[in-house]
């Protein structure tokens, strides 16, 4: 795999990573890992899907209990105040979800996965998928009118 | 409705920070992670082999079979004793000697097919005189001697055991002191003749007398585990040239 795939993938999942988890520090270390994983076993047969679901996994359990999530950029130095405030409210609607709920937006939304893909990486079945999807959407309703 | 929320999730990723040095860092990471598994592989491998191994020797350690056992047909040889210690003879004589303050060793020559000989030293590892014991088969019955009469069988004592045995002192000459005791099995004949031999030819009645009195002779001749002692087979019937010669003879019947 060429550096360019590495760097393009490992960007990408550092931001599903930061929008299930709301810390970049952290999003940073999961996505090195779970590249790395596939950098050392070749004989993965579908890599993008398989880096998905290990990634997904490192979010399984809930990192204890936070109400609402405030993100800090200490690299960026003086982020417009418009865009972090719709970050912390994005982050905000995206934990009051439960984990799988919220990885099912993130891939379905985010990733751009299937329904049957995202079925496969998170180990679920399909309507189970569509019923997290229909209730995240709900959650993020107010939201997105708000942006509309 | 999935276009915006789409737009929106990735607005909210907007501030991120660079990837700095990323790509290098899982390249290594990866390297390491090819390292550990390929030591895991091996290490699982040596694993296997060493159970493989270990199995394989338990199995055949417990379903062959082993050595055969040796013959225990009745063959008559000394039986081999690593140190006085395991000499059972020598640990039925060694008390009543020991609490007189002496020693008792075994002689050379030691022992043979059906007897044994010990010496006896006092503290300053002077010569007190000899014990020897012989063994007999006697089913058939045994004539105890005695000494006056010849032609005359000695009424035997009897102790709880089972042992019939007769008591022997020739002390007239100081020089040849003997206390001798002949014990026979009742139950299958076998038959102990001890005797104790105080030093010859000192010329003192006290300090030619034997090691042991004729009650701790018996006592000895009359212990169960004296007999037991020997190997099966060992015996001193006639023909049997190397045994000792003691003072009262031992004649089996038959």
């Amino acid at each position: 795999m060429s550096d360019g795939y590495v760097l393009e993938r490992y960007i990408l999942l550092r931001r599903a990573a930061f929008l299930m988890c709301g810390d970049w520090g952290l999003a940073d270390e999961v996505a090195r890992t779970t590249i790395a994983r596939v950098l050392a076993d070749p004989d993965i047969p579908e890599p993008d899907l398989w880096a998905y679901a290990d990634l997904m996994a490192a979010f399984k359990k809930p990192r204890g209990r936070r109400e609402h999530v405030f993100v800090g950029n200490a690299q960026v130095a003086a982020p417009p105040v418009g865009d972090s405030v719709h970050t912390v409210l994005v982050l905000d609607a995206l934990h009051g979800l439960a984990p799988r709920c919220r990885a099912v937006l993130v891939l379905r939304h985010f990733c751009g996965l299937a329904i049957d893909e995202t079925a496969d990486a998170l180990d679920l079945d399909d309507s189970r998928v569509l019923a997290f999807e229909a209730v995240g959407l709900g959650a993020f309703a107010g939201l997105l009118a708000g942006v509309r | 409705m999935s276009a915006l929320l789409t737009a929106v999730l990735e607005r909210a990723c907007e501030g991120e920070p660079p990837p700095g040095d990323a790509v290098p860092d899982i390249v290594r990471r990866a390297d390491r992670l090819r390292r550990r598994r390929a030591r895991s592989v091996v290490l699982a491998g040596l694993v296997a082999v060493a159970l493989v191994v270990l199995l394989g020797y338990a199995l055949t350690t417990v379903l062959l079979p082993g050595p055969k056992p040796r013959s225990t047909a009745a063959v008559p040889v000394p039986q081999p004793r690593p140190s006085a210690v395991l000499d059972p003879v020598l640990a039925v004589l060694a008390p009543p000697v020991d609490a007189k303050g002496y020693r008792i060793v075994p002689r050379p020559p030691a022992s043979g097919a059906g007897w044994r000989q010990y010496a006896v030293l006092n503290a300053d590892g002077e010569s007190r005189g000899l014990v020897e014991v012989a063994v007999y088969d006697a089913p058939a019955g045994l004539c105890l001697p005695v000494l006056a009469e010849p032609d005359v069988c000695a009424l035997p004592d009897r102790t709880e055991a089972g042992v019939e045995y007769s008591r022997y002192a020739e002390t007239a000459d100081v020089d040849w002191q003997v206390h001798e005791v002949i014990a026979r099995r009742v139950v299958d004949g076998r038959t102990v003749a001890v005797m104790a031999t105080g030093e010859r030819g000192t010329g003192s009645a006290e300090r030619g007398e034997p090691p042991l009195t004729t009650a701790e002779v018996a006592e000895a001749a009359t212990d169960t585990k004296l007999p037991d002692g020997f190997g099966l087979g060992e015996r001193c019937n006639v023909p049997a040239p190397a045994c000792p010669i003691l003072r009262v003879p031992v004649r089996p019947a038959g």
